[in-house]
Order: structure tokens, then C-alpha cells, then sequence
């Protein structure tokens, strides 16, 4: 037991010396800005850009909800100024109005973050 | 007691005619240009004497300036900067608007609770970028409606499909800020009719009253966030649409 101790209270002893100069002049060596600092002040500057209040806003359901009826609106209206210009009835706007749903089902799943876009990103799950 | 939709009545006060469309001054108008006057007052007064360390005022313009400008710069890139005069124009009109329609007492209008006004102003957006698109694209821009990597016989559904989609930009612009300041007053409106419905109570005057004014009082500071969040995801959004015509993804 007391070798072990005294094997111990050697290595802690060797450590301290050791270790403390060796952080000491890793520490000396950095300038001035480390990069915690910097890296702390960039993420600063960014939540400072986009405000938190306005990106829960953006990510609310309800916001989600309206890019869904500005595409089935803009779909339908789009039809129907084609059907008057074009004389075709109710084709375009039938057609135009189906668009606009895929659209508005394409804004929802774009907007609501589960995937980002890119075709390789098979990864649903998240 | 004043049904909760009269508050958006537009109402002329001078009639006018020009071409057989109607541009009659209405309350909309006056309030718009308090808006502006407002604007006007804040920017000039703002940059009457600028001193390199800004007073109370000069801080608060360059501020304004500087968080669109950043925006600009966050979402579009560094050509996005050239965009500010109108993203700021844009932005600062939309929060003027919003925040004075909330003014009690004065019969106050909010313009922006009108989609013909938001959609006007998305329209300017939309428009914009088109020409951008088109002015350093050219024909090119159309690649905007081709995502990567499509197989050919997508195409035929996915291009209708982006078309839409692109051209449902302005509508949504325009419906969600509409959507958010119409809501917005309608609420305060029919929590103003329960202020007075329930304090009208005979055998007990006021007290129930107190109730719905204390909502109202929360529901007031709720739409001045609504009414500057609103500014802003407008512009964000104005500067998201431009980083599509300048950078094409």
C-alpha cells in the first residue's frame, strides 16, 4: 500500500512539473485572439444577424402553412388568366391548380428542414 | 361597439379620378404617407450632422442600415450589398407602416393589412428579380427551374412544377404579411369588444371587464414583435429571392 502510494504521489509529482511549463508555452505561443475567442465571436455575429425570434417565426408551422396556400393560389390564378386569354374553359386552371398543389406540398417539405434540397441526401430519418 | 373588420375600411376622403381608374386619396394614403413623413424625420434628422463617434440618433440610423446591409451580405453575398437601398426602402416602409397602424386613439390604419398594398410590394421584389436574373444571366436564369442532376423524363413534370413554385413568391410575400397584420388587429378589435361586453355586467360594473383588457394589454406588446418580425422576414426573405437572381443556388 505505501509503495503504491509513494509510487503515486511520485508520478503526480513528476506530472505537475512537467505538464504546467508544457501549457504554458502552448498558451504563449497563440496570439492574442485564440480561436475559442474567435470562433465565440463569429457565432455571436451570426445569431446577431438573424434574430431568434424571427427564425422561430419562419420555422412555425403557421408560416409553413402560408407557403403552401401561395402556391395553390398563385397556381389557380395563374390558370385562370390563361384560361381567359387562351379561351381553353377550365383546362388550365384544372392543370395549373394541380401544379400548384405539388408546388405548395414541394415549399412545405423544402421549408420544414427535412432535407435540404440535394438529391444524394437519401437520409430521411432525420 | 365597431364590428372588428371596420378598422380596414378604406375610406376616401378626396376622390379622384385619373384615366378612369380610381386613385382617390383615402385614409390608406394618408397613413402611408405618415409613414414616410415619419421615415423621412427619423433618416434626416439621423444624418444631419454625422460625427465619426454617432449620437443617439446617428447610431440608431447607421444600425438600421447596417443589420439590413448584414443581411444582405449573410443571404446574398457580397454583390447582395448593392441591393440595400431598396431592401432598406422597402424594409423601413413595411416596419413604419406596421408599427404606426398600432398607434390607439388616433384612429390609426394600418396599409399593410391590405394585400393589395403587400402584394404591391412583393411585386417590386418579384420584379427586381427577374430583371437581376436576367440582366446577368440571360437565358441562363431559366437553369433556376432545372434542380441538379434531373433525369430527362422528370422534367417534364418537375420544371412545371419550379415554375409554380417560383412565381408563388410573390403571393406568399404578400399573403404572409397581410395574414399576420389583418390577425393581428382583428384579435386586439374583439378582445377590445369582450372589454366592453363583459364590464357592461350591471350587477357588477368593470371587474369582468379587467379580464380581456389584461390580454389586450399582452396581446398589444405581442404585435409590436409580430409587427417588426414581420419587417423583417419581408426583407429576409426580399434578400433570400435576390441570392436565386445573383447566384443562381
Amino acid at each position: 500500500m505505501r509503495r503504491v502510494t509513494a509510487a503515486g504521489r511520485m508520478a503526480r509529482a513528476k506530472a505537475v512539473p512537467i505538464s504546467s511549463p508544457g501549457q504554458g508555452s502552448r498558451r504563449l505561443s497563440h496570439d492574442p485572439l485564440n480561436d475559442d475567442d474567435l470562433a465565440r465571436r463569429i457565432a455571436k455575429a451570426q445569431s446577431d444577424a438573424s434574430p431568434r425570434a424571427a427564425k422561430r417565426e419562419e420555422s412555425s408551422g403557421y408560416a409553413i402553412g402560408m407557403e403552401f396556400i401561395g402556391a395553390v393560389l398563385a397556381g389557380g390564378l395563374i390558370g385562370w388568366f390563361l384560361d381567359r386569354w387562351l379561351g381553353s374553359a377550365p383546362w388550365a386552371m384544372i392543370v395549373l391548380l394541380g401544379l400548384g398543389f405539388a408546388a405548395g406540398t414541394r415549399n412545405v417539405i423544402k421549408r420544414s428542414g427535412q432535407f435540404d434540397g440535394s438529391p444524394h441526401d437519401k437520409d430521411g430519418s432525420r | 361597439m365597431a364590428g372588428p373588420m371596420e378598422q380596414f375600411e378604406i375610406v376616401r376622403s378626396v376622390p379622384l379620378s385619373l384615366g378612369g381608374y380610381d386613385v382617390s386619396w383615402t385614409n390608406s394614403s394618408l397613413w402611408m404617407a405618415i409613414a414616410l413623413g415619419f421615415v423621412a424625420i427619423f433618416l434626416f434628422v439621423g444624418t444631419a450632422k454625422p460625427q465619426l463617434i454617432p449620437g443617439r440618433w446617428q447610431a440608431a440610423v447607421e444600425y438600421l442600415y447596417e443589420f439590413i446591409g448584414k443581411m444582405l451580405q449573410e443571404n446574398a453575398g457580397p454583390e447582395g450589398r448593392r441591393y440595400v437601398p431598396l431592401i432598406f426602402s422597402v424594409f423601413i416602409f413595411v416596419l413604419a407602416c406596421n408599427l404606426l397602424g398600432l398607434i390607439p386613439f388616433v384612429g390609426a390604419f394600418t396599409p399593410t393589412s391590405h394585400i393589395g398594398v403587400t402584394l404591391g410590394l412583393a411585386m417590386i421584389v418579384f420584379v427586381l428579380v427577374l430583371v437581376v436574373g436576367f440582366a446577368r444571366h440571360g437565358l441562363h436564369f431559366f437553369s433556376l427551374f432545372v434542380p441538379k442532376d434531373t433525369p430527362l423524363v422528370l422534367m417534364l413534370i418537375v420544371v412545371p412544377i419550379e415554375v409554380v413554385s417560383f412565381l408563388s413568391r410573390p403571393f406568399t410575400l404578400a399573403i404572409r404579411l397581410f395574414a399576420n397584420m389583418t390577425a393581428g388587429h382583428v384579435l386586439l378589435k374583439v378582445f377590445g369588444g369582450f372589454i366592453v361586453a363583459l364590464g357592461s355586467f350591471h350587477a357588477l360594473p368593470y371587474v369582468f371587464g379587467l379580464v380581456p383588457l389584461t390580454v389586450n394589454v399582452a396581446l398589444t406588446a405581442l404585435e409590436l414583435l409580430i409587427a417588426v418580425v414581420q419587417a423583417y422576414v419581408f426583407a429576409l426573405l426580399a434578400s433570400i429571392y435576390l441570392n436565386d437572381a445573383i447566384n443562381l443556388h
